[in-house]
Order: structure tokens, then sequence, then C-alpha cells
């Protein structure tokens, strides 16, 4: 007989204090002098046996109500010992083990992952001394082992992942378990429950004869439990197998933790040189408020300037350590961002590194890294056809490229990373192959009045892969043109129909700029105070959307300034991958003096910026997605070595050789790719190619955690329980558990005992009303 | 009678200590709450003359005063004494028992002492008998007004004993009371069945007319007791330690098979039965006393 509370079983003496109780009232009979005795002596004779009889049932059935509730107390389990001596039944007990890194949540000098190891040790000495259920033998499988796992996978694949598979619990599983304990630490993966209860579930079908527990020891995370349908399914699937389930929450209630969330640089044109702005995110996801979180900020520079370039193996890059201020205060739940500059001067895949020094509950996500790739410059191709067509048809037209050539490249001494290409002749354009558009990250059309089919197709291709097309209209534009080729019913470049050109009557008493901005990336910089800085700016002509146009409200499109009549004055349009935006007046001074002001160079630069921001791919990866590199198959053949990180310094690194898979079997196209468990470890990726001439090229990646796995807010034991009903689990905090799951494992006995309880005390009271120990309602008492 | 039954009820009566206030109270009581006084004019030798009041027999109206005077009288005449009433006590230990207001011999007596009262009122003669293992008093039948109080000092007993043979007590008062009358005999009966009968044919078969007043306790007629009790015998040394409530059933289906055979043994033997409880009003014996001493004039 075993109970969940073995020290209340003293509580079964108290059996005894009935028999006491009926001994006192033996010696307290009260006296009543009596004259009818016969009849009293003739009763007695006749009843005595039956009247002593309810004097010894009513004793036992205080003392066996007395032992119930003790029992009940106590939590008395039966897995049916006098079945399994029997049958020979054995017990199995599933044990899914969170890997999770929110699992390595330290609190008091102990992890999370600490606190469900020790349960397991408990589990596994609990069922080495079980009395009941015969031969317990245990499976033991760590979330992040299947992580990938696919559901058509047999039950032998299945076993192979397990850190423990079928092991039979004696008196040696203590040592076994040591030993494998040893090798076990928390992943910095996001893992979820679900594959792992999925294996569960086919392994259980291996031995459907035997009696089945699963354990499930998480830290019931919000953001895996709070909608937990898919789980609830599969855990009422293995409830309606048979399989008793027992959760253990090993997470803390509260507990502090910061984590950087981002690390990414800004839009603004990245080249070598030029300054860039990295955005990083610091949240708070504890309960109070933090205060001066030291924040330190590495970049590791890449250039053939930096030492160590001879041997790209052992280079961890030049390391330039930026100094930046402490965060004042993160409010819980708040994210915080902070801006950061970096310069590179060469070009190059460089690294920025962001660490927290916090004394949080995880370390884990107090670090992220960043690859930036910077190119040498940005090309961008200008086309502008103006001086050539007024060469032909002789009349004079403004140079408008000009303007922008003068802003893109202002100087030898001031680099803005931009490498104009001004052409004149739509040519390059027709004739242009989508390899040799790639090179640009925008194109600009100014004022240009027709395009040839092939040109335009080549443009779509263009944007739609990602690039960016800025339009300048102007006194060349033929909107009947532009309406049939480029908007062509919604479906072309164009984001709207125009109408044709419009003169904008200047305002007299001059209270409002000619151009309204709007929160746009472009104009973002004008907005409130800081418009002043455009009143200057005078239109005086523009070209007018077609009277029946509206803007879609379920597109696309974006207008992104505004004239002071509300016409618009630029649009911006989603073309695929890429953008298209237009400005409705032209480029040089001639329908307006903008090019004059020096808002101008602003709006412009912000323009390329945006224009050229898909163009600006900025991966990001996560631990365990694994990592595919592509691979001029031609000119590397000999396979690619990865250099993967194995702990948080930068010298902490193994090397993993892949070989090249074509994916083309007739052309270059191939890769190499690190699977799921090559990408456990977050930190800087180095995929090195040797060419066949010798020389060695690398490809850079930075993988981080997952930042929804920092959150710690958990789910507290009534709110698991009533996300999983119908299911009935039994639920146990990891740092109350003191024993009884294993035994638990058995029948609860309780209920049954409540209802013997019940019956028993209505026996016991019809008893003690014949044995006359109830006082009379009414009548009399001697 | 309900206004009556209120002065007559144990709890009231036990105020008034004295026997033969107490049973002046009782009859006088019980008669007032009737309105017709059938028990005078029984004689032929004229009394007095009473005026009319509301209530009285027409019959006894005298219409010749009336012609003369106009004015309604009735005639009483002196009663001749025309029944010998014994009253047979039972004043053993077993009367002792009772907790409420009247214990059993309290009851007993108070009834006798009424019966005694109502008697000589009627102006018939009244002898008494108290008695446990043996007669412990007896007072010859008179028919004068103080015989009363005569008839309650005899049922002063002390240090009663217990009973044993009531047969020889009944005989002895049959040899002692030759000429025929009435015995009414107030007992609990808790004694020898056998005895007890044998003595109450013996009385019939003198020709006296018996009336048994079977005094019994509630607690001893509904044995409503709960808890561990010590019962011990007021007559024996028997004592039993139980639960009554699992005796009860027992209990009451043994006297009940009791009362059932005394009642049936009576009714055989032209014996009137009552079973009296002490919590009853006394009332209810006085009335039985009565409608036997019709039934002896219709008898006679």
């Amino acid at each position: 007989m075993q109970f969940v509370y073995q020290s209340l079983t003293w509580g079964f003496l108290l059996a005894l204090i009935p028999v006491l109780i009926h001994l006192i009232n033996m010696m307290r009979h009260r006296r009543v002098r009596w004259a009818a005795m016969e009849f009293l002596l003739q009763s007695y004779q006749k009843h005595r046996r039956w009247v002593w009889l309810k004097q010894l049932l009513l004793l036992l059935a205080r003392m066996l109500a007395v032992a119930l509730i003790v029992g009940m107390l106590a939590q008395w389990v039966t897995r049916g010992e006098w079945l399994d001596m029997f049958s020979g039944t054995a017990t199995h007990h599933f044990i899914v083990l969170d890997d999770s890194f929110s699992m390595s949540e330290r609190v008091g000098g102990t992890t999370a992952f600490d606190r469900a190891l020790n349960v397991l040790r408990q589990i596994g000495n609990e069922a080495s001394t079980a009395r009941s259920g015969g031969q317990h033998t245990i499976t033991v499988l760590r979330s992040s082992r299947v992580m990938h796992q696919t559901t058509t996978a047999t039950a032998g694949e299945l076993e192979e992942l397990t850190d423990l598979n079928s092991e039979v619990i004696d008196s040696e599983f203590s040592v076994l378990w040591e030993e494998k304990q040893a090798t076990m630490d928390v992943t910095q993966m996001a893992t979820n429950p679900l594959p792992a209860l999925h294996v569960i579930e086919t392994l259980s079908k291996v031995r459907p004869d035997d009696r089945q527990v699963l354990y499930l020891l998480t830290d019931f995370r919000t953001g895996q439990w709070g909608n937990a349908v898919e789980i609830r399914k599969v855990l009422r699937q293995i409830e309606q197998a048979g399989i008793a389930i027992r959760l253990v929450n090993c997470g803390s209630e509260s507990s502090r933790n910061l984590a950087i969330t981002r690390l990414e640089p800004t839009r603004e044109t990245r080249a070598a040189g030029v300054p860039l702005f990295m955005n990083m995110d610091v949240t708070n996801f504890g309960v109070s408020e933090e205060r001066n979180v030291q924040l330190s900020i590495r970049t590791r520079f890449y250039g053939s300037t930096a030492t160590g370039q001879s041997n790209p193996r052992e280079f961890q890059g030049q390391l330039e350590e930026i100094h930046i201020p402490p965060l004042e205060s993160i409010a819980p739940g708040q994210t915080v961002t902070r801006r950061v500059q970096v310069y590179f001067p060469e070009a190059g895949q460089h690294v920025v590194e962001a660490e927290l020094s916090s004394g949080d509950s995880i370390a884990t996500d107090n670090h992220r890294w960043s690859v930036v790739e910077f190119p040498e410059a940005e090309s961008v191709l200008i086309l502008d056809d103006g001086e050539r067509r007024s060469a032909a048809t002789e009349t004079t037209a403004m140079n408008q490229s000009f303007f922008l050539q003068n802003i893109f490249q202002p100087g030898r001494r001031t680099n803005t990373g931009i490498r104009p290409d001004v052409q004149t002749d739509q040519r390059v354009l027709r004739d242009a192959t989508p390899e040799s558009l790639r090179q640009y990250s925008a194109i600009y059309l100014l004022d240009i009045e027709q395009l040839d089919d092939r040109s335009i197709s080549n443009l779509e291709g263009f944007v739609r892969a990602g690039g960016g097309l800025g339009i300048f209209t102007g006194n060349d534009v033929d909107p009947a043109y532009y309406n049939q080729r480029l908007y062509r019913d919604g479906t072309g470049l164009l984001p709207m129909p125009l109408l044709g050109t419009m003169l904008l009557p200047p305002d007299i008493d001059a209270d409002q700029a000619d151009v309204l901005v709007t929160d746009h990336p472009v104009f973002e910089t004008f907005l409130g105070d800081r418009n002043p800085l455009l009143r200057r700016v005078r239109i005086a002509q523009y070209l007018r959307p077609a009277e029946d146009w509206q803007l879609p409200s379920n597109e696309p499109l974006r207008i992104a300034a505004k004239l002071r009549n509300q016409f618009p004055l630029a649009v911006e349009q989603q073309f695929g991958e890429g953008r298209v935006f237009v400005m409705l007046t032209t480029l040089a001074p001639q329908w307006n003096n903008w090019a004059r002001d020096p808002s101008f160079v602003v709006v412009l630069l912000k323009l390329q910026s945006y224009l050229a921001a898909s163009h600006r791919n900025h991966p990001q990866y996560l631990v365990a997605d694994g990592l595919k590199v592509p691979v001029d198959g031609n000119l590397f053949e000999e396979g690619v070595e990865f250099l993967a990180p194995t702990g948080l310094h930068a010298a902490d690194r193994r090397t993993i050789k892949k070989p090249v898979q074509k994916l083309d079997p007739q052309g270059p196209l191939a890769q190499a790719q690190l699977d799921w468990q090559e990408t456990q470890h977050m930190g800087i990726y180095d995929a090195l190619m040797t060419s066949r001439n010798g020389a060695v090229s690398s490809t850079r990646f930075a993988i981080n955690v997952d930042g929804r796995e920092s959150d710690l807010t958990n789910l507290n034991k009534e709110q698991v329980l009533a996300e999983l009903t119908p299911v009935k689990p039994t639920y146990v905090r990891a740092d109350r558990y003191e024993g009884g799951l294993v035994e638990s494992s058995g029948i609860n006995r309780s209920l049954m005992l409540m209802v013997l309880l019940i019956t028993l005390l209505i026996g016991e009271q019809w008893l003690a009303y014949n044995a006359s120990y109830h006082p009379v309602q009414s009548g009399t008492t001697a | 009678m309900p206004d009556s039954s209120k002065f007559l009820h144990p709890e009231a009566i036990k105020r008034i200590s004295r026997l033969d206030l107490r049973a002046r109270h009782i009859v006088e009581g019980f008669l007032s709450g009737m309105h017709r006084s059938p028990y005078f004019g029984q004689s032929v030798e004229f009394r007095q003359h009473r005026e009319y009041v509301s209530g009285d027999d027409l019959r006894h109206v005298d219409w010749k005063v009336w012609a003369r005077q106009d004015r309604l009288y009735i005639k009483q005449f002196e009663e001749d004494t025309n029944l010998r009433c014994t009253l047979l006590v039972d004043v053993s230990n077993s009367m002792a028992y009772g907790n409420r207001s009247l214990n059993k011999y309290e009851y007993g007596c108070t009834l006798a002492a009424s019966l005694a009262y109502l008697v000589l009122k009627q102006q018939d003669a009244v002898g008494c008998v108290a008695f446990d293992a043996k007669i412990r008093a007896q007072v010859p039948i008179r028919s004068k007004r103080n015989h009363l109080h005569t008839v309650t000092q005899s049922l002063h007993v002390n240090s009663p004993a217990d009973k044993t043979d009531t047969y020889q007590v009944l005989k002895s008062v049959a040899e002692s009371y030759p000429r025929r009358g009435m015995m009414v005999l107030v007992s609990d009966l808790l004694a020898d069945y056998e005895s007890t009968l044998r003595g109450l044919k013996l009385l019939r078969k003198r020709g006296h007319d018996v009336l048994v007043f079977h005094v019994m306790d509630d607690d001893e007629l509904d044995f409503e007791f709960s808890g561990p009790l010590r019962f011990e015998s007021l007559e024996t040394l028997d004592a039993l330690n139980c639960n009554p409530r699992s005796l009860r059933d027992g209990y009451l289906k043994a006297l009940h098979t009791f009362l059932e055979r005394l009642r049936r043994d009576c009714a055989g033997n032209t014996i009137d039965y009552a079973l009296i409880r002490t919590s009853q009003p006394l009332d209810a014996a006085l009335a039985k006393y009565l409608s036997n001493r019709l039934g002896m004039h219709h008898r006679n």
C-alpha cells in the first residue's frame, strides 16, 4: 500500500480513538432506577447478540472512517499490486525534457534545467524503490533532439534519438543517470514540446501492454503554452491511449531577464567608408524596472588592410570597441532601441557584436551578432535622354541628371557611397540583362518621354526582383503613353494614371508651404518642427493624376507628399520585391525651385536609401535553422569548409567540411549546407571556399537565438490546466516536488475512499442511532 | 370538559400538597365541568328545596311550588348509601418510579383520594387498603364526610416493601370485605401476573365489581431513552448496562404482549380495566369510575 504523503500515515493511529471513546463511554453509564425490569430483561435476553454485534460494527465503522480520512489525506495510490503479481505488468516512464534556452533561467544558483534533471533523478530513485508497478523502465527524450523530426519516421528511427531508451530502472540506474546527465546541457534553441509529444505518441505504441506514464518537464512559457491547441490535441490522444500525464513546471514564478532582441543596420546607404547606423533593441522581460543597463558594442573589421588576412581560418577580424552610455531605465515589458554608428573603411562582410552586461537569469540572450555586407559603393543607373533628344530636335533641354549626379557624388572628399552611372540612351535598358541590371541598387528615369516595350519589361523585372525605380516627370512625359504602357490599368510600374500638366497658382499670402509631407521615410525628416525647411520650396507645375483615379485602400500604394492643393506630389508603390517612387514634378528647377533648396539633397539621399533598401538584404538566421550557402559550382568543386562557433568566445570554433551539392546539373548553381544540429550555437559562421586557383573566399553569417524564447512569462497551474482541458494531467512544481509522482502513477484512490467514507458514515449514523448514541428530538430521557 | 381538565392536570395538582385538599380540588373541578348532577335524588327522603338553575333536570322541578308561587324550585332528597367502594392502592417500590410531576405512587394516591372524595360526595361508603407485599394499611368502609381524611392518612406508607404475592393480598381483602361492593385496584401491576389475575378473579367470584386502574409512567410505556444507561431494578437486585434504543423494540413488544393479555383477561372476567398514564389528567380516571358506577346501576 503506497501513499503520496507517507509521513501522514502515522495518522492511522488515530483509528484507536473510537476504541478509547467507547471504553470511556462504558464507564460513564448513567443510572436509572427502573420498575419494568422484567420486560427489559426479556428484550435483552432476546437481542443480546445483535446488540453486541451492532456495537462492534459501530466501533469498527468509526475506526474505519478515521482510517479512510487519513488515507484520503495521505493520498492512497494503488496500482493493482495483486493483479501485477499475476500478470507481471511493467511500468514505462516517458520523460520529455525541455532543453530550450529559457530553461537556463538561473534563480538561486540553480537553473530550471537543473531542477528538471533533479526531478528526473528523483523519479528514477522512486521507480527503483517502488514496490508496485512491476518492472520499471524509462525513456528520456530532450525536446531539441526531435525538433526537426518528421512525423513519418518509424519507431525504430525515433528510438535512436532518445537519450535513454527503455532502460530498466534498478539499483544501478542512478549511476547510469549520473553519467548521462553529465553530457546534457541546455541548448540555445527555442524548442516546442509538440514534436517530442508526437514522438512519445509513436513510441508508446511499441509497448501497448505496459502501464505508461508521460512526464513533461518544462517551464510552461506563455509563448508556447498560451494557445496550446496542438499540444492539447496530442496530449488528448496520449491520454486516450491510456497514458497517465504528469506535468512538472521547472520554471520560476518571477525572475528578471533582459535580452538583446534586435541588432540590424538601418535602411541607409551602405558602402565602404560610409558611416552606418545600427539599430539595437533591448527588451526587459522581467517584472521590475532595470536601471543603468551596461551595453558593449564591438565591431570586427575583415578588410584587406586588416592583419591576419593571410589565414582566414584563424583570423577573427580586427576588433574595435565602441563605447556607448548605459541605458538609464527599461520598464518591465518595454523595448528600448539604441542607435549606434559603425564605420568600416573597406568593403566586405563585417561583424557587429552586442553584449549586455546584466546579472539577469538568462545569459544566452545577452549576446547578438550581425554581419553587415558593405559594398564598395551602391551603383545607381540614371537615364536622362533630354540632351540627346534636344540635340536631335534642335531644342534646348535642361540636363536633369546633373543635379542628381551632384548630390550622389558631390566631390572627392565627401563620400555618399553612391556611384551614379548616367546614361542618355535608352538602349542601356533595352539591351540589358537581369544580371547586368542587378549591379544597380536603383534606376532613375528623368523626364523620359517614352520607353520601348523591352526596356519596360527589363525595368519591371529589375523592380520585381527587389530593385528601386525613381521616376521624375517633366515636359517630355507623355501622359497618354505613360498611362498606356507604364500604368496599364494598374498592372504596370506607374502607381496611377496621369491626366496632364497643371499649374499650381502661387500662394499670395505664402502662409502655407507648397509641399505637404507625410511620415513616409523619404520625407519624415521634415515632419513637425522641421517642416519650415521645405517652406521655401515652390512648385509651379505638376502632373495631375487622372480625374477618376482614387487612392486604393488595399494596395501597396502610398502618397509620400502632397501639394498645397491636396493633389499628390510624390507617390510610392510596392512592385514585387522592389519599390517605385514617382515624383510628379521635375527634378531640375523647371517646374519648381526645389533643386536650389538644401532640403533637396536630403530628400534625394533619403530616396536613394529607401529605394535601395530591398536591394540591401540582411538575412536573419536563428539557431538550429540550418544554413545554406550558394556556391558557384564551376569555381568551387572542392567543397565548403565551415567554421562554426562552439562557445561565446570568437576563438571557440570548429571546422565542418561539407560537400557542394549541384542544384542544376547543367549550370553552375550549387550549394553547401549545414543541418540544424550543426547550427546549434549562436555566433558567427564562416563558409570558406577555395577556388581552383587556390584563392580562399569567405562568406559570413550571423546566427542568433530566437528572441521569443527570452520571454519568461509562464502560466500558473490553473492556466495550464485550463488550457489543456479536457486533458486531466497531474501538475506539480519542480521546486516544491517532494516525490510521489511515480507512486501516483498508479490509480489515486482518493475518490474511491471518499465514496467509501460517505457510505460508511451513513452506515455509522444508522448504527449509532440504533445503538442509542443520538439524543432524541422530543420525548424524555432518563 | 375542556376547562376543568386544565385544573386536573398532574402539574397543576402537584402544587396542592395535602392529599384530601387535592382530592377535593380534583373532584369539584371535575364536577363543575358537568352541567347536570344526575347523582342526587336517588333516595326518597326529602332534604331541601333549591332554586332552579339552568342545567337542572326538569324532572326534579317541584311543580306544586311553581303552581303556588310561580317560581321554579328543585326538590333535593337525602340519598341512601347504596355503594360500598374499596380502594386497593399499590404502594410497593415499583410505584416509586417517575420523573414527571407525579410519580406512579403519587398519582395512584391522588387518584384514590379523588375517588374516595367522589364516593363520599355521592353519599356512598368508601374504604381503603394500601398494600405492597402485604396489607400495609386498611381503612374500614364508611360514608361519613370526614372519612376522607382517614382514607388519605392510610395512603402514607413509610419504607414500602417489594411486591411478592398479590393474590395473598387480594385474598385477605376479599375476606375482610365480605359484602359485595366495588373494588378499585390502583397499581402498576408489575408483579407476578398469574398471582394478580388469580386475586382479581377471586374478587369477582365474591361478587365484587372490580375496576383496575393500571398506572404507568410514560417512560415505561414509550421507553424513549438514549445513551448508555444502567437500569437498576426498584424491587429486585437486577441491573443491566445497555444502550436502550437497541433494546427498545424488544421491550415494547414484551410490554404490549403483557398489556394485551391483561386487557383480554380482564375483559374475560368482567373486570373493568383502564390504563392510565401519569402524564394524563385525572378526570379520565374519574370518568371511568363514574361510567362504571352507572353500569352498576344498570346491572343492579
